[in-house]
C-alpha cells in the first residue's frame, strides 16, 4: 500500500491518542478525539490512507481501544513505531490496522512522506526509493489482522 | 527452571500460546466497547466473571449513566452472579478475596496486574480481545521475558514502586516483572507496586505467593497452600535493586520521571489527592489520619480521599480514621476512579498542581494542570502546609 506519512514523536500515550474526554461509542466523537491530545485538530487533516509513524512506544499507558477505533474509523490501515505499547499492538491487530516495528523509522520519514508498505512481506519503501526491513508476523496473526479489517468498531460491525 | 510466565501461560520464551484464563474482571469503564459484539453471544462460564461498576460511579452525565444501565443489563443477561456495583474498585475489589495465587486473570484495564500481589498473573486487554477470552475462555499470548527486581530496602509501596520505575522507565514493555520481596512488604504496598508496575509498561507483576499472602487471605476464609517459585536469575533479562533511602516523587508528565521529594520540595499544590487504584489501602488512610491529627488542611488546598473498597472504608470508620479526616477538612469521596482518570469528583484547571498517590501523572490525566506522585504521608503533609513537603516539623 502506498500511504502518506503522518509522523509522531517517542512516548506518545494513550491519553494523547485518543483523551478520555472523547470516550463514546458514537462514530463522530470517536474520530474527532483521534491524536487530539497531541495535534489538536487532527482529524480535520488526516485522510483515509493515512499512515501514523512514531517513535518508541506508541500507546503508551491506557489499554482503552477506543484509540485503536478512532484509527480505524479515520481509515488508518497501519502504524510505524519503533516500538508499541502491549496494549496498542494487539488493539491494532484487533482493528485491522498493521502495527509495524521498525528500528529507527524516526530517522528515516518525515511528515508528510509518500512510502510504500508491504506489511506481509516485510518491507517498505521510502520517499527516496531506499527499502527498510521489518519482521512478518506468523499466518494466524496475518488472519486476524485482515478479518479484522473488515469488521470491528462501535456502529461498524 | 521455568520462569513464571511459562509455569502460568504455559510454553516457553518467545512462542505464541493459546491459554485458558481462570477468571475475568470487567468494568463499566471498557465495557460498553464490548456491548455490540456480545450481543447475541453467550459467555463461556458466567461464574468465572466479575462486574464492577467503578468508573461513572456515581455517573456524572446521562451519557454515562445509560452506559452504567446498560452495563447493569448487561451482567444480568449474560447470568454473571458477581455484581459488583459502588462498592469499591474493581482491581480492590478483585484483590478482596477473588483473584488466587496461581490464577491467570485477564481483566479489561491496565492495571490488571495488580493480581501480582496475590502471585496471580494478571494481564489487561483491550475490548477485542476480552470479547474473544468471555466466548472462548482463552486467548493467544506471546511468552514474555522476565525483569526481576529485588526489593532491598524500603516499607511504603509508592517509594519502592517509584523506585522501580526510575530505573526501568518503561522498559518493562512485553515483559514480566518477578519480585524477589526481601523486606517483606504488607499486602497493601504488594498491590500498589503490582498495580505501578503497569506504568512499566509491564504485561504482569508478580510476588511469589508466601507467609504474607496467605495470612492476607486468611481474612477472607480463603487457604493456599500453593508455591511459585522464582525464576533463577539467569533466566532473566535483567535485573533492578530497589533501596528505598528517602520519599520519592514522579514529576510531571510520566510516572517514571523520578527524584528524591527535596527536589520539589515547597512547590505550592492546589489539590491532594489520594486515591485511585494504586492507593486509598487501609495503610494510607492510618498514614493520612495520623499526618491530620488535631490539624486543618491549608485553605488554599482541596484534599480529596477515597478509600479503595466499602471494605476499606468500614475499617478506617471502625478505627475512627475517617472521622479525624473529616474533621481535618478531608473531602472523603466514595470508593471510585474519580479524578485519576480525569472522570470527575476533582479535576484540574490550567495550571493548577496536584500531589497524589495515582499511579498516573500523564497530560491531561487528572483534566488540566501538572500531576506529582508521591506517597499517602507526603500527599497529607503537603495538604496542610499547602506546599509538597516530606518534613513533620513543617506541619
Amino acid at each position: 500500500m502506498k500511504c502518506r506519512a503522518r509522523v509522531f514523536r517517542d512516548d506518545i500515550t494513550l491519553d494523547e491518542i485518543h483523551p478520555g474526554s472523547f470516550f463514546s461509542l458514537e462514530e463522530d466523537v470517536l474520530i474527532k478525539g483521534l491524536m487530539d491530545g497531541v495535534e489538536p485538530g487532527f482529524h480535520k487533516s488526516v485522510e483515509s490512507g493515512d499512515i501514523i509513524v512514531a517513535g518508541r512506544y506508541f500507546g503508551m499507558g491506557s489499554g482503552r481501544e477506543s484509540g485503536a477505533w478512532a484509527m480505524k474509523l479515520a481509515g488508518i490501515r497501519c502504524a510505524i513505531a519503533e516500538s508499541f505499547s502491549r496494549y496498542m499492538f494487539r488493539n491494532c491487530v484487533n482493528n485491522g490496522i498493521w502495527p509495524l516495528e521498525v528500528k529507527d523509522i524516526l530517522e528515516y520519514v518525515y511528515e508528510g512522506d509518500i512510502i510504500e508498505v508491504y506489511p506481509e512481506e516485510g518491507f517498505l519503501v521510502l520517499n527516496d526509493g531506499k527499502e527498510l526491513r521489518f519482521d512478518t508476523y506468523p499466518e494466524w496473526m496475518v488472519n486476524i489482522i485482515k478479518s479484522s479489517a473488515q469488521s470491528g468498531g462501535p456502529n461498524v460491525r | 527452571m521455568k520462569t513464571i510466565s511459562e509455569r502460568l501461560l504455559g510454553g516457553e520464551e518467545g512462542e505464541y500460546v493459546v491459554s485458558e484464563v481462570d477468571r475475568v474482571m470487567l468494568h463499566d469503564g471498557n465495557a460498553p466497547l464490548i456491548f455490540h459484539e456480545m450481543d447475541k453471544e453467550d459467555i463461556w462460564d458466567p461464574s468465572l466473571v466479575t462486574g464492577v461498576v467503578d468508573h461513572f460511579c456515581p455517573p456524572s452525565t446521562v451519557e454515562r449513566a445509560g452506559f452504567v444501565k446498560r452495563f447493569k443489563e448487561f451482567v444480568k443477561e449474560k447470568k454473571i452472579t458477581d455484581l459488583v456495583d459502588n462498592k469499591g474498585i474493581c482491581h480492590q475489589i478483585m484483590c478482596e478475596g477473588r483473584a488466587l495465587p496461581g490464577e491467570l486473570i485477564a481483566g479489561i484495564d491496565s492495571h490488571s496486574t495488580m493480581y501480582g500481589a496475590l502471585g496471580a498473573l494478571g494481564i489487561g486487554f483491550g475490548a477485542s480481545d476480552i470479547i474473544e477470552i468471555l466466548k472462548e475462555g482463552k486467548t493467544w499470548f506471546k511468552v514474555p521475558k522476565t525483569i526481576r527486581v529485588n526489593v532491598e530496602k524500603g516499607e511504603d509501596g509508592t517509594d519502592v514502586a517509584l523506585s522501580m520505575l526510575g530505573q526501568i522507565g518503561y522498559d518493562a514493555n512485553y515483559r514480566t516483572i518477578e519480585f524477589c520481596d526481601r523486606t517483606g512488604l504488607d499486602m497493601d504496598s504488594r498491590m500498589t507496586v503490582a498495580n505501578m508496575a503497569a506504568e512499566t509498561g509491564a504485561k504482569a507483576a508478580f510476588f511469589p505467593p508466601d507467609e504474607i499472602t496467605r495470612s492476607y487471605l486468611d481474612e477472607f476464609n480463603i487457604s493456599s497452600s500453593i508455591s511459585i517459585p522464582l525464576s533463577d536469575e539467569e533466566r532473566c533479562v535483567r535485573t533492578v535493586n530497589v533501596e528505598v533511602e528517602e520519599p520519592l516523587v514522579a514529576l510531571p508528565h510520566k510516572p517514571y520521571n523520578v527524584d528524591p521529594l527535596s527536589k520539589v520540595s515547597g512547590k505550592t499544590v492546589d489539590q491532594v489527592f489520594i486515591g485511585s487504584c494504586a492507593s486509598g489501602r487501609l495503610s494510607d488512610l492510618r498514614e493520612a489520619a495520623a499526618v491530620l491529627k488535631g490539624k486543618k488542611v491549608h485553605p488554599d488546598v482541596r484534599l480529596l480521599i477515597t478509600p479503595a473498597s466499602n471494605r476499606v472504608l468500614d475499617q478506617g470508620l471502625k478505627e475512627g480514621l475517617v472521622e479525624r479526616l473529616v474533621k481535618a477538612g478531608a473531602v472523603i469521596l466514595n470508593p471510585s476512579c474519580g479524578p485519576c482518570p480525569g472522570i470527575d469528583k476533582g479535576l484540574m484547571a490550567e495550571e493548577e498542581v496536584c500531589i497524589t498517590t495515582q499511579n498516573r501523572n500523564y497530560p491531561g490525566r487528572m483534566g488540566a494542570g501538572d500531576i506529582y506522585i508521591a506517597n499517602a504521608r507526603v500527599c497529607a503533609l503537603s495538604a496542610v502546609t499547602g506546599v509538597i513537603t516530606g518534613c513533620e516539623d513543617e506541619v
